[in-house]
């Protein structure tokens, strides 16, 4: 079934002069692992950020495993349960080991000490870091901060991983290994995968590509 | 990671500026400590007075500027004997002159009879019986190195000291006690009297005895029951209070800008990672908590590092030979908590719009905030 549905999604700035998103429907299932590609400012990321509830919409409507989003109103706890975000820049807290930033989003839980530390940790060993648990963000190199930023944003179980060109800040190599990874994490646990990429290797990878332009989707194919 | 081990490392991740900060604030909670120590000092040290004696309140004279400067005529010590509810009152007389290299050297003119009412009380030698002998106070005799048996030179004539005494507070024990009439006829002052202890008959109200006493001889004598009300006369102690008032209300609006100051340039530096801390799920309440959490543990630290400003400054100070002799500073629990309380409504006032303004953040704006 489908866990994100959008009807005429309209985002428009400065009095509708700026039309981010104009009229976007799009139904995503649960477990899919779908890529959304167009150039800078055909509207990706606006999508994005409305569909993990970070925004909302001038118009129309987001259903989230069935919520109405505009009828959400704790809309903090519905990312804290639902959702986890990678950016294109780690934005690590400096000061925090790596573990310590994976278990940032777990300060509004009320999981023990131990718990916090051992999700922390299991996480961490997932994206190939367990021996780096307490390197700070600086003695680690681009790959690897990014690879803490997954482990942080799946801490909380979300059911869905939204992640804005996640690669973009890391050379080819590693964004190999990042989309492995994230590939991986979809097939392995079902979680539904949304990367807004650039990049069409990034892009290949998922089952579906959505291609974007001017606010609206302009094509949906299924990747080779 | 909890919240509260966030928040001090947030505090030590730009070490220079929390120092600056921190100084700011505690050098507002050293001066309201300093100054409050010596007001109360000052209170003390002439309240002192009827602490250590037998004598219940003591009556000076209405709106003298100072307890130095107050004149009472001597008339007026066997008017009040026959108020009713009063069993006995004895005048003292109070100067101050040069003694070596101490300018402000203390001098107390006592009947016998006020010496006891008083509470000095001899710990060596024997009470004065001539014009030309005197007493000396335990710190007076450190100071001077005189004790009984030598002879000192106040305005310009030699005195016998006869005696020691002691009576465990600062002012009194710092001078030097003649006879009422010598210290008149020496300081010109011929019918006039500093003070008056007044001993209260054993049933008598104190307080609608005083009352009674300040309404019958309004505008000229005023009562004193402790060292709170020294401020009745003592305006040097008032004004430092209220010097020390307005530096709180200074300290809150000035500190309170340089946390503010501090907290905004500190929540826009990390306003991308604010923007993830929301889309990770933080509520605007936790967001806020970090922030005024940040402010109040600057403000926490202020009062420890004024605290030791404030002694820093008051330790050398009450070791100084002349300030020692009339005030020794006082610490109250409640200067304390004064000074506690502006360092954290300074954090407060400070750091209310940041952690405001962090809270609300747009996550998506914050994100893209470079």
């Amino acid at each position: 079934m489908a866990i994100i549905e959008a009807y005429d999604l309209m985002k428009h700035y400065d009095d509708g002069a700026i039309k981010a998103l104009d009229g976007v429907d799009l139904s995503i299932e649960e477990g899919e692992f779908v890529a959304i590609i167009g150039p800078s400012g055909s509207g990706k990321s606006t999508l994005l950020h409305m569909l993990g509830a970070l925004d909302s919409p001038t118009s129309g409507r987001i259903l989230i495993d069935g919520v109405d989003l505009a009828a959400e109103r704790d809309l903090a706890g519905f990312r804290r349960r639902t959702v986890g975000f990678v950016f294109q820049l780690h934005n690590l807290i400096p000061t925090l080991t790596a573990e310590e930033n994976v278990e940032i989003p777990l300060v509004e839980s009320r999981l023990k000490r131990l718990e916090r530390r051992s999700r922390a940790k299991e996480l961490l060993s997932r994206v190939g870091l367990g021996k780096r648990l307490d390197n700070l963000p600086t003695k680690l190199s681009g790959g690897e901060r990014q690879r803490v930023a997954i482990a942080r944003a799946l801490v909380n179980g979300p059911r869905i991983l939204i992640a804005d060109e996640p690669t973009g800040a890391v050379d080819s190599e590693n964004s190999v290994r990042i989309m492995e990874l994230l590939k991986e994490i979809n097939r392995s646990t079902g979680m539904t995968l949304l990367v807004v990429t650039h990049d069409p290797e990034v892009a290949e990878r998922a089952d579906r590509i959505i291609r974007m332009l001017d606010g609206h989707v302009v094509e949906r194919e299924a990747a080779a | 990671m909890k919240l509260v081990e966030l928040i001090p490392k947030n505090v030590l991740r730009h070490k220079t500026r929390t120092l600056l900060t921190l100084l700011g604030i505690s050098i507002g909670i050293a001066t309201i400590l300093a100054l409050g120590a010596v007001a109360d000092g000052l209170k003390e040290s002439f309240g002192g007075m009827i602490a250590s004696g037998e004598a219940d309140f003591i009556v000076t004279q209405a709106g003298a500027s100072d307890m130095i400067v107050s004149s009472v005529d001597e008339e007026r010590v066997a008017d009040l004997e026959r108020v009713d509810g009063i069993g006995s009152a004895h005048g003292a007389a109070f100067a101050v002159t040069r003694y070596e290299d101490n300018p402000y050297f203390f001098v107390l003119g006592l009947t016998r009879e006020a010496a006891e009412a008083g509470g000095f009380s001899l710990v060596e030698g024997r009470q004065s019986a001539a014009a030309n002998e005197a007493l000396v106070g335990k710190l007076a005799a450190e100071a001077t190195g005189k004790r009984p048996g030598d002879s000192i030179d106040l305005f310009g004539e030699s005195f016998e000291i006869v005696g020691q005494f002691e009576t465990g507070e600062q002012m009194q024990d710092s001078a030097v006690v003649l006879q009422t009439r010598t210290l008149q006829r020496l300081n010109d002052t011929d019918g006039n009297l500093t003070m008056i202890f007044i001993d209260a008959e054993d049933d008598a109200d104190i307080e609608e005895l005083t009352a009674r006493i300040d309404k019958d001889f309004e505008g000229e004598l005023v009562t004193i029951k402790n060292a709170a009300e020294m401020g009745r006369v003592d305006q040097g102690a008032e004004i430092l209070d209220a010097a020390s008032w307005m530096i709180s209300a200074l300290a809150i609006l000035i500190g309170g800008i340089g946390v503010m100051n501090t907290m905004i340039v500190s929540v826009f530096d990390r306003t991308r990672e604010i923007g993830v801390l929301k889309a990770v799920g933080w509520r605007r309440r936790t967001v806020m908590t970090m922030i005024l959490g940040e402010a109040v543990l600057i403000g926490l630290a202020a009062i420890v590092v004024g605290s030791g400003l404030a002694m820093l400054v008051l330790v050398p100070l009450s070791n100084v030979d002349v300030v020692k002799s009339f005030l020794m500073p006082a610490y109250s629990v409640g200067l304390w908590v004064r000074a506690a309380v502006v360092a954290i409504l300074v954090a407060v006032v400070g750091g209310m719009y940041p952690a405001w303004h962090a809270a609300n953040l747009s996550p998506v704006e914050a994100l893209r905030y470079e």
